[in-house]
Formats: structure tokens, sequence, C-alpha cells
């Protein structure tokens, strides 16, 4: 079998096997959370189905599925139905870009170079922010097509505001970029090589606080979920959508969790990389998932804690906080990379 | 703000400390109770439904018809249709109490002169279909097996009640 | 934390820069919230016209449960009323029997015994803490999170099973009765009680070390909902909102009843009138009733807990069934019910949201001729519009949960 034979054959085998994965863990994923918010409130989850209700998701995947599927009679239904795919299928994508495990080097696998990432894109990082762009579409589209008020405030006040901390997400990962001098995720990961305090987040403490924050913000989560805020708006730009659409909805949203977590431990924390060189023997996915868990868990206990902000106070902070800071890390950053040679 | 202001704001202090306090409660023990599987027993004061208490020697009911349980009920839920033994004592011929009116107060239990009806520990009353909800005296003199245990072998309303 | 007492006119100036927000002209969208709403406490209705993010204006309306409690005790006795008062404000339902009762007796001369004195009193404030955490847990809920609200409701489970130990029930104890208490205190319930008591202003520093710092709640409640003593005042709005505002007014110590006059407790005041301060105040008086509590318990006197007063008064299970002249009392007080002499009476008391009063006009009869419960969250709910009108609609749940209306209280 000659070399890009076996490429295409283990791209086609990685392409169905990231993302089957990816679902697996997000089905266990959507149950832990529902676990880890009850223990954060000193309650069991749910402990029904399966040992230690573990089997919950799949209960609440078939309940979905029985709903009657209701389509208001005045909205726009193209949109409506299409609304929940645009946010979906982006955070796949980003997935394509994310390296699980050494690329390049030699071949390891039986006889052929077996490269841990599906597609290795120079501009990988830009890939990441576009996409999550196009996530905006998405949600305003939602929000628009239900044609009712609540769904409409949820929809552009989500819309904005992931707007707002795209921006200081962008500048706070060019400080990545400029440090490892390339856009490429790869290279990134390359870049943190050695034991964990080569990895980026030492430098860059600044720049992966506010992009944290940010990512909170694009993942409408608490403290940042004014467009599901249930208390004020019902449901927001998801007030209209219900059985299966919903579930797609909240499906894409933990499937960016899963994405975004992987994109922060790339960047900062040095993606499939162990922490100590002599544990290298554990293999380069193991690590990824490992330090995908990690800030998974640490972006349930921030929504368990705290409580969400006002919406003009979110925004003010947007743009009067975190841009700032953000420019000032990049301009930090370059100084000290052009000065350091 | 102060310097120390500024540095705990970056720091996000306050919102560790925060998270400090869920971060206990994720490993301490939980407070559920799994019910069906654990239940709570209530206290030995607890208003449950009803039940008419008899005689244990005779297995005659005590209650003698004298419609105080039914006159004090706010919510008028309790119907008797008195009648005389051959003996010539009183007692209720039919004992009915509509439980989808009773609101539990507790007031025919205070009443009873001679401390037939009283406030079992029985809550688990949901049901589907509405007629189980009207009490027959035969339900009620069944109910007797939860009765309070604290009540059993003290006596009624004797000192200190329950 | 707190600067300089902020005058009158400063707050004024205050709550003015905190709603310039309003003179907008434009479309406004008309956004119904309830009454099917998680966060209207209640099926209360509000119609917001919004600009935007702003409310224009808003439309209250309540009734969705009203039950005719007021032409309901019309044909009851003055006994059989006591399970009714229960369902007013149903979170702090001896409080309610408490005032009911107060005020009968006034009516009817009766005096209460200082050991069902103490006992009304060690109740009533087991019911002021209960329903203090519930108000946070559903405030902070509210605001975002429901974590606080379960660590609420899981201290809130000590009270109530405290309340189930002494009364029988949870929630709709039905405990007061005219010229003292249903029960005694029973076995067993000092001990628990001192151990509730003694660690309950170790869970409120607790809550006060997530909220009270935290820089998301500052920016939420400070000088939020502003509503000065003068609009405390033109609005009857009682209770905790007027103490925040600089105005010491708490009935426990102007207008004593039960044993508060024999209690040492402070009254909780804050100056500045915003969400902020009524959290502060809330937290205070959780302290203040676990110092009263601990004192009832201290100092509880011996001797009967109900009055022995044949006309008026239910007896004592005890005697009904050995003694003919209780048994005697206990037909009369039934089938009669207790006579008040013709005229009118008006008690109010310190109930957790507010002032509650109570208004009984008698003709003379075992019923009450006309029965009214001025209860706090009346008052509260249709002061809604003066405060929310030019906040944001966020903002809006904050102030109106900081009032605390609970709609049994209100609609009746």
């Amino acid at each position: 079998m000659s070399d890009p034979i076996a490429q295409l054959i283990f791209l086609i085998i990685k392409a169905i096997l990231v993302p089957v994965l990816i679902v697996m863990m997000v089905a266990f994923i959507i149950f832990f959370e529902r676990k880890f918010a009850g223990f954060f409130q000193g309650r069991v989850g749910p402990t029904y189905l399966g040992p230690w209700g573990s089997f919950q998701s799949f209960g609440d995947i078939f309940k979905l599925l029985s709903k009657e599927d209701l389509i208001p009679a005045k909205s726009d239904k193209p949109v409506f139905r299409l609304a929940p795919y645009i946010i979906f299928l982006p955070a796949f994508l980003v997935m394509a870009v994310l390296p699980f495990g050494p690329v390049g080097g030699e071949a390891n696998l039986f006889g052929y170079r077996f490269d841990y990432v599906i597609a290795n894109f120079d501009a990988g990082l830009v890939l990441f922010l576009a996409l999550g762009a196009i996530a905006v579409y998405g949600v305003v589209l939602a929000g628009w097509s239900s044609n009712g008020n609540f769904s409409l405030l949820g929809g552009l006040r989500a819309g904005a505001q992931m707007i707002s901390y795209e921006l200081a997400m962008g500048f706070s990962v060019v400080g990545v970029m400029l440090m490892a001098n390339s856009m490429s995720l790869v290279d990134i990961v390359e870049g943190q090589a050695g034991n964990f305090w080569d990895w980026y987040f030492i430098p860059q403490v600044v720049g992966g606080l506010i992009f944290f924050v940010a990512t909170l913000a694009e993942l409408n989560r608490t403290p940042f979920d004014l467009a599901e805020a249930e208390q004020e708006l019902v449901a927001g730009y998801l007030t209209e959508y219900s059985g299966m659409r919903w579930g797609i909805f909240m499906f894409a949203e933990y499937v960016n969790l899963v994405v975004i977590s992987g994109i922060v431990s790339t960047l900062y924390f040095g993606g499939w990389r162990a922490p100590l060189e002599v544990l290298d023997f554990i293999p380069g996915p193991i690590w990824l998932f490992i330090k995908i868990c990690v800030f998974v868990f640490i972006y349930m206990w921030v929504r368990w804690t705290i409580f969400r902000y006002r919406y003009n106070q979110l925004m003010s902070m947007g743009w009067k906080v975190l841009l700032p800071l953000s420019i000032l890390n990049l301009v930090v950053t370059a100084i000290v990379v052009s000065v350091a040679g | 703000m102060g310097l120390k202001d500024i540095v705990k704001k970056g720091a996000f202090v306050d919102i560790l400390r925060g998270m400090s306090v869920t971060g206990t409660y994720f490993v301490v023990d939980k407070v559920t109770v799994e019910y069906p599987k654990e239940k709570i027993q209530p206290y030995p004061r607890f208003r449950g439904a009803q039940a008419l208490l008899t005689y244990p020697d005779t297995g005659e009911v005590k209650c003698v018809a004298c419609m105080l349980c039914a006159t004090v009920c706010p919510s008028r839920c309790i119907h008797i249709e008195g009648g005389e033994t051959s003996e010539g004592r009183s007692y209720p011929v039919t004992f009915d109490l509509d439980l989808a009116h009773c609101v539990f107060c507790g007031l025919c239990e205070e009443v009873c002169p001679v401390a037939a009806i009283v406030m079992t520990r029985e809550y688990e009353l949901a049901t589907f279909d509405k007629n189980d909800l009207w009490l027959t005296k035969e339900w009620l003199i069944a109910n007797q097996k939860n009765v309070h245990k604290e009540l059993l072998g003290r006596g009624v309303g004797g000192d200190g009640e329950r | 934390m707190s600067e300089a007492r902020p005058t009158l006119e400063e707050l004024k100036r205050r709550k003015a820069l905190s709603r310039q927000r309003v003179e907008r002209s434009g479309e406004v969208m008309t956004v119904s919230m309830g009454p099917q709403h998680p966060s209207m406490h209640g099926v209360y209705r509000a119609e917001l016209d919004l600009d935007g993010e702003v409310i224009v204006a808003v439309r209250p309306e309540i009734g969705n449960l009203h039950r005719g409690v007021e032409k309901l005790c019309e044909e009851r006795t003055y006994h059989q009323i006591i399970p009714i008062t229960d369902r007013l404000d149903y979170l702090a339902s001896f409080v309610m029997n408490h005032g009911y009762c107060e005020a009968v007796e006034k009516l009817m001369g009766v005096e209460v015994p200082p050991r069902g004195r103490y006992i009304r009193t060690l109740a009533a404030e087991l019911c002021r803490i209960a329903n203090h955490i519930m108000w946070l847990g559903i405030h902070i809920m509210d605001l975002g999170t429901q974590t606080f609200f379960c660590i609420c409701f899981r201290d809130r489970e000590y009270i109530l099973d405290l309340l189930e130990m002494l009364t029988g029930a949870r929630l709709t104890h039905s405990f007061g009765r005219i010229g003292g208490v249903a029960k005694d205190l029973p076995d067993g319930f000092d001990r628990r009680c001192r151990k509730v008591i003694d660690f309950l202003p170790r869970r409120v520093a607790e809550y006060e070390r997530i909220v009270k710092h935290n820089r998301i709640y500052y920016k939420r409640a400070k000088g939020v909902g502003i509503f000065t003593s003068e609009d405390c005042f033109a609005w009857r709005v009682t209770g905790p909102p007027l103490r925040s505002a600089g105005v010491a007014r708490d009935l426990r110590r102007d207008e004593p009843y039960a044993a508060y006059d024999e209690m040492d407790f402070e009254v909780a005041v804050e100056y500045n009138a915003d969400v902020y301060d009524r959290f502060l105040v809330r937290m205070k008086e959780i302290r203040e009733s676990c110092k009263i509590v601990r004192q009832c318990l201290d100092n509880l006197p011996d001797g009967p807990f109900v009055a022995s007063d044949a006309v008026h008064a239910l007896p004592l299970k005890k005697n009904v069934l050995r003694d003919s002249a209780a048994m005697i009392q206990d037909f009369y007080q039934v089938f009669q019910g207790p006579l008040a002499p013709k005229g009118e009476v008006y008690r109010a008391i310190e109930a957790p949201k507010g002032e509650m009063g109570v208004y009984i006009r008698s003709e003379g009869g075992a019923h009450p001729a006309r029965i009214h419960f001025a209860t706090p969250s009346f008052y509260h709910g249709q002061a809604v519009p003066p405060l929310v009108e030019g906040e944001m609609i966020s903002d809006m749940v904050a102030i109106f949960a900081s009032v605390d209306v609970v709609l049994g209280d209100c609609d009746r």
C-alpha cells in the first residue's frame, strides 16, 4: 500500500472516530454536569438509571425524541429548522485541527506515519476564531426566527455578547501566537515542549485568564448566560424549541464546551504533552483527555458557584476591561518576544 | 481603590472564596434522602391521615358520634350518621371523611372527647382514582396500623401529650 | 462598608441617577412576566413595557391566588379560622396564626399566660429565621445560581424539622390558639433547638462570605432599587425594605406583643435603601432571631401554655377526657364557639415580610362580621411600579425578590 492511500485510510478512520468519541463523551458530560451540580449543592444528582445514574443522558435522549415537534405558526420555518445546526457544526469542525498526539516525524504505525490530527492546517487558530463567529449566526437566527418577544430579546443579547467577547478572545490568543511564532495549533503544542513550567500559561497568565473569561461568554455559561437566563427570560432564544431540536442546542453547547476545553489546554497547558518528561510513555491522547476533563470540571465549578452579571455590566466589562487588558497583554508580549529574540 | 483591592480583584479572591465553599460541598456528605428507598420517620406530632381507634378487647369503635369533629372541621369534610347499638350505646353507623377537602389541621383530634379520632403517620395518600379519597369507616379503622408509635400504650391526651 | 449615612436628599439624587434612562421615545415592546414564571414568587403577573432593556411602564396584576379567605372567615367560628390563617403567608404560618390570635385576644379581652407568650415568641422567631433563609436562597437563585438555593433550603430543613417536632406540620402550623398555643414543648426539643441555634450564625457567616463581598453581587445590588423612606411611607411598605431605608420601625420594639418586651435584641437598620442593604438587614435579623430564641429557651417560665378561660379558649385534652367541666367547655367551644363582644379591633404584628395587621369587626356573635388581613405582600406588590419603572429588566428580578412578595399573602 502506498503512503497516500494509507494516509487516506487513516484520515477516514480519524474523521469517523473522533466525532463518535466526542459524542459519547458529551453524553456522559451532560450526565456529569447534573451529577456535579448535585454535589456542589450538597445533594446527589440523578441516581436512578444505571449505576450511579450514569445512563441518565440516554434516558434524556429518548425522552426528547418522543416529544412532539412544535414549530410556532408564525415563525420563519426554514430558518427555525436550520438554526440549531448552524451552532452544532462549527464545534465539530474545530476538532479537525486540534492535535491530540505527536504530528510529523517517522513512521509509527505499521510502517506508515500516523498523524494525531485530522487536518494539519497551518492557520488552525484562526479557523477556531472564525468558526466561533459563525456560531453567533445560529444564536441570533434562532432567536429571530422564533417570532416571540422573549426569544428575540435573548437572541439579540446573546449575539451582542458573543461578538464583544470574541474580540477579547482573539487578542488574548495572539500572545500565544507570538510566543509560538505560528498560527497552527500543532506548532503551538510543539513550542511547549518540555515540562509543565515550559507551558504557556506561566508567561501568558494574564492572557490565559482573559481567554478563560471570554470563553465563558462564548459558551453562554454563567456568569454570562443572560441569553438563557431562566429567571428573566424563560429560556431566551431557546424558548420556542422543544423536543429534539432543543436537544441539539444542548448538545451543541456541550460539544462547544469540550472543544473549548481542548483549545484552552492546547494553547496554554501543553495540549497532548505530559507535565513531566518522565511521564512521556503515556500516550498523548490520554493526556489531552485528562486535561479536557479537568477544564470541563472547572467550567462546571464556576457555573454552579457564581451568579450572573446584568447585561450592561457584562458588555461594559467586555469592552472596557477585557479588551484593553488583552491588547496590553499583546503589546507586552510583543515587546518581550522581540527583545528576547 | 487601593493596591490591595486591585490585586484582590485581579486574582478573583471573592470568586475563589465562593468556589471554595461549593468545593467543600462537593466532598462532604450529601443530605439527600433517597425516597422511596429511604424514608424519614415523621415526628410524633405529625398530622397525617386520620384513624378511628377501637377498643382492643371488643373491637368496637370508641367513637360515640357526638359530632364534635364534624362541627369543628373548618373544611366540613367529616360526615357522620349516628345510631344506637342494641345496648343503647351511641355509635357512628357511617363515618365518612373526605380527604380531598381535609386540610390536616388536627382540630378534629383536638376536640374529640373520647380520643377516638387521631392523626397518624400516613402521608403517602396520592392516588390515581379520586374515589379513593373518600375515606370510609372501615378504612379509618384499618388505618390504626399507622398510628404514631409513641401514642400506643401511653393513653391519648395524657400529660405532655405528644 | 458603610460610609457616612446618606441623607434623604442624597438617596433621592442617587435614585434619579440610576433611573435617568426612562426619558426616551420610541416603540415599546410589551412583555408579560407571569403569571407562570420561574422567578415571580407565585402567580404574580407584571405586564412590562420595555424599551430595549429598560422598563418604561409596569402594570401589575394580582388575584390569581385569591381564595376568598376573608369571606370564608365570616362563616366560621374564631377557632375554625386558625387553619385558614395558616394559608396566608404559608412560608411563616405560625406568624399569621399569631397575628390573628393577638387580634382576637384584644377583642375578647383574653390574657395569655407567660409560658404561652414565650412559646409564641419562640415559634415566631423560628418562622422568621426560616423565612429569611428561604428569601436569601430565592433572591440569589433569581440572580442566577441554583446552588445557593439548594444550600439555603438545606439549612431551612433544620428549622422546618424543629417546627414539625413542635407543631406537627412543616408548613401549615395551625399552632396558635386563642389564649396561647396548642401544645407544650415536646421532650428533647430544648436540646435540639439549642443545637440548631448554635450553628445557624456560622451558616449565616458562610452565606455572607459568598455573597456579601462578591463583586457580582455588589454590582447587581448596590445602588439598585432605591426606595427612600418617603416612598415607603407613601406606599405603606414596611418590614425590611423600610428598615433598610433608615427608619427604625419594628413592631416588636414599638408595640410589643407576646414576650418581646422581655427580650433583649437589636433592630436591624441600614441606610442606603437599596437591594444590598435589604440583604444586610435580613442577615442581621436572622442573628437577632437566634438570640431571641436562645433567650426564650433560657428563661422559659413554668405554668400553663394556654389561658384557662372557659368562655373563650379550648380546654386541654387531658382534662376533657377526665373532667366533666372541661368536656362541657369543649362542647360549648365547638358547637357555639367563643362569643366576641360587639366592636372592632385592629392589631398589627411584625411578620417576617413586613407589618401584618388584622382587623376584626364583630356584631356580637360567634362568627366575625368582617375580618380583614392587611398583609405586607399586598402593599409591596402594589409598590412595584414606582420601584422598578426606569430600571432594567434584570434589575426588576432582583428588586422584586428583595421586597419579598408571596402571593398567598398578597391575594389572600
